[in-house]
């Protein structure tokens, strides 16, 4: 028996329980402690830890009958905006706080069938709309790299799950990404974070935030787990009329080296709030790249300020229109009392059960499609967004890779927000949210820790359906980051064990 | 961003705002709209709007009858409901 089965990744796991050197419930355990452990920083919405023990000693039989699927036993965590059949599912919102699918969502679905065992529904800002898993019906998240008497977000909107994985309560989690819930909780919390080409990953089951946005992603420790999952889950889906019409891809093959490899960074991020330490951590990636053989060079993506723009039009308008559907009729919160209309009932029920964040999000929605102003805001980000998304294009042209910081700064103090302006938390989103809107793949990866030992990370941003060729170039340079830093309390094990 | 701009939009959402908080609500509004006007600056000349990054057709599946949650699970996350319906308050106009 081992004393610290939490801290192996998903695919050396997974080979143990092959092994036999230890069994599904052990692991499981493993967890479930972690998770009581790490109760201060409020991980999970929902845990499943019943139900999950169920299945690891059904995976066990498998195992000794040798009928065991290709992840039979592996522990995962759920953001909660996954419908999962038969488990509470709420967004992190008063409104869905008693919302229990009678369905599943793909992507939680084909991990499933592949044997995945589902440890619990983490923490998010509610309906995916935030940056710091404060803006949670159900509570903060905090970060577990922060000091017990200086706590600090985990990032957002996917903080739960972020946290998680970073704290060792579980060894992979699910995620969503609509304009950097992936990458940046990530970096905030020193692990990988991936989002995929939009439409690679199903959003059937996923509740909308922004559709045209939204991207399930995975969070993980090691890069191996992160192919691991996605390649399970990838595919078309009848289910998602956005689901791409393409077949998973092979897995990747190692490279030597980089050589021939061309890597672009983009001149307009350099931006006046960018943090120094992670400018330096930035040019210190582009010479590791360079090291490794690639050619780095100088790109423009000239409306990356205007990606921001447009998306704060974009995701609202968005959003406005999928959350239509929250009217107290067919499910989730109802308020009390003699309603005198069928439209009191409706707005009474949606301000009890929307909070600040959402109502903000949803009245600015609301005006950039209202009659007059369509075309100034809506139409008008829609053009800037095909700007965006040519930019890429025509960077892509001459390079394979663009190399960006994944956020402009370290994890922030918790309630540090509440005493801004609501636009300084958007602004955090400056080198996600162009990706998103032109629907890329990118990777965040965890490089160093900053004087105050926080994590930082780097993005390593594709053409869209390059995952595959993307994961083998951010092996090696992943290797040659080499981060191997653990959230204080926890012992250090190498980050592939 | 003024404050019967808010009450109006508002309306249209199907949100109910407190009086007291419209003013903060209208600023809070204004500065989000003060970062977005940003967009004004940007020339686009002819570009063609883009609402989604999917590429082409989005295939159609077959139109087939197919197993789906039944009425009793359905109802039991409805917040009122009676012989196989959705309740909702009494309208008379």
């Amino acid at each position: 028996m081992h004393s610290d089965l939490s801290s192996f990744s998903a695919t050396a796991g997974l080979q143990e329980l092959r092994n036999g050197s230890f069994t599904p419930s052990e692991w499981l355990e493993s967890f479930v402690a972690r998770i009581e452990a790490c109760g201060e920083l409020n991980l999970y919405i929902s845990d499943t830890t019943e139900t999950a023990r169920e299945s690891a000693t059904q995976a066990l039989s498998r195992y000794q009958d040798k009928t065991a699927r290709p992840l039979e036993g592996l522990p995962i965590a759920i953001k909660d905006i996954f419908c999962t059949k038969a488990i509470r599912t709420t967004a992190g919102s008063k409104f869905l706080s008693n919302f229990v699918p009678p369905y599943e969502s793909t992507v939680t679905a084909r991990l499933q069938e592949a044997g995945a065992i589902v440890l619990g529904k983490t923490n998010l800002d509610e309906f995916a709309m935030g940056s710091s898993t404060e803006h949670s019906a159900f509570g903060a998240t905090h970060n577990p790299w922060s000091h017990p008497d200086k706590p600090l977000v985990p990032g957002g909107s996917s903080g739960g799950s972020a946290a998680a994985v970073a704290a060792r309560a579980a060894p992979v989690a699910l995620g969503t990404d609509t304009g950097g819930s992936v990458r940046q909780p990530a970096s905030f919390c020193g692990v990988m974070g991936f989002k995929p080409t939009y439409g690679r990953l199903s959003r059937h089951g996923v509740i909308a935030y922004a559709s045209s946005l939204d991207q399930p992603g995975i969070f993980a420790r090691s890069l191996a787990d992160v192919e691991l999952l996605y390649r399970t889950a990838a595919g078309h889906d009848p289910l998602d009329s956005t689901s791409a019409v393409c077949s998973v891809d092979a897995a990747s093959s190692p490279l030597p080296n980089l050589s021939g490899v061309k890597i672009g960074v983009p001149r307009e991020y350099h931006t006046k709030d960018l943090d120094g330490e992670i400018e330096s951590v930035w040019q210190q990636g582009a010479e590791t790249l360079r090291q490794l053989g690639a050619e780095v060079e100088e790109i423009s993506l000239p409306h990356t300020e205007a990606a921001l723009a447009a998306y704060y039009v974009i995701a609202p308008a968005e959003a406005s229109s999928n959350l239509a559907r929250y009217d107290g009729v067919r499910y989730g919160l109802r308020a009390e009392g003699d309603h005198k209309s069928l439209d009191a009932m409706y707005e009474a029920s949606r301000s009890l059960g929307f909070g600040k964040e959402v109502q903000r999000r949803i009245l600015i929605g609301t005006y950039v499609l209202s009659a007059g102003y369509y075309d100034a805001y809506y139409n008008r980000a829609r053009r800037v967004r095909a700007l965006v998304a040519q930019d890429f294009a025509k960077a892509f042209e001459r390079v394979d890779y663009v190399l960006a910081p994944a956020t402009p700064s370290a994890a922030f103090p918790l309630g540090a927000e509440a005493t801004a302006d609501p636009t300084w938390m958007y602004q955090q989103d400056i080198f996600t949210v162009p990706v998103s809107l032109a629907g890329l793949p990118a990777l965040s990866l965890p490089a160093q820790l900053n004087k105050a030992g926080l994590p930082l990370g780097l993005q390593l941003i594709a053409p869209a359906f390059g995952e595959r060729e993307l994961f083998a170039a951010a092996a090696l340079f992943n290797e040659a980051l080499d981060f191997k830093a653990v959230p204080p309390g926890l012992v250090a094990s190498g980050a592939n064990r | 961003m003024d404050t019967s701009t808010v009450k109006k939009v508002a309306s249209l959402a199907r949100l109910r705002v407190k009086e007291e908080e419209i003013t903060t609500i209208a600023q809070e509004l204004q500065a989000i709209l003060g970062l977005v006007d940003q967009l004004a600056k940007v020339k686009i000349d002819n570009t063609a709007p883009m609402t989604t990054p999917s590429a082409g057709k989005t295939p159609l599946r077959p139109d087939a009858i197919e197993a789906n949650a039944s009425r009793v699970q359905i109802l039991e996350n409805a917040p009122q409901s009676e012989e196989g319906f959705f309740v909702v308050p009494k309208v008379v106009e």
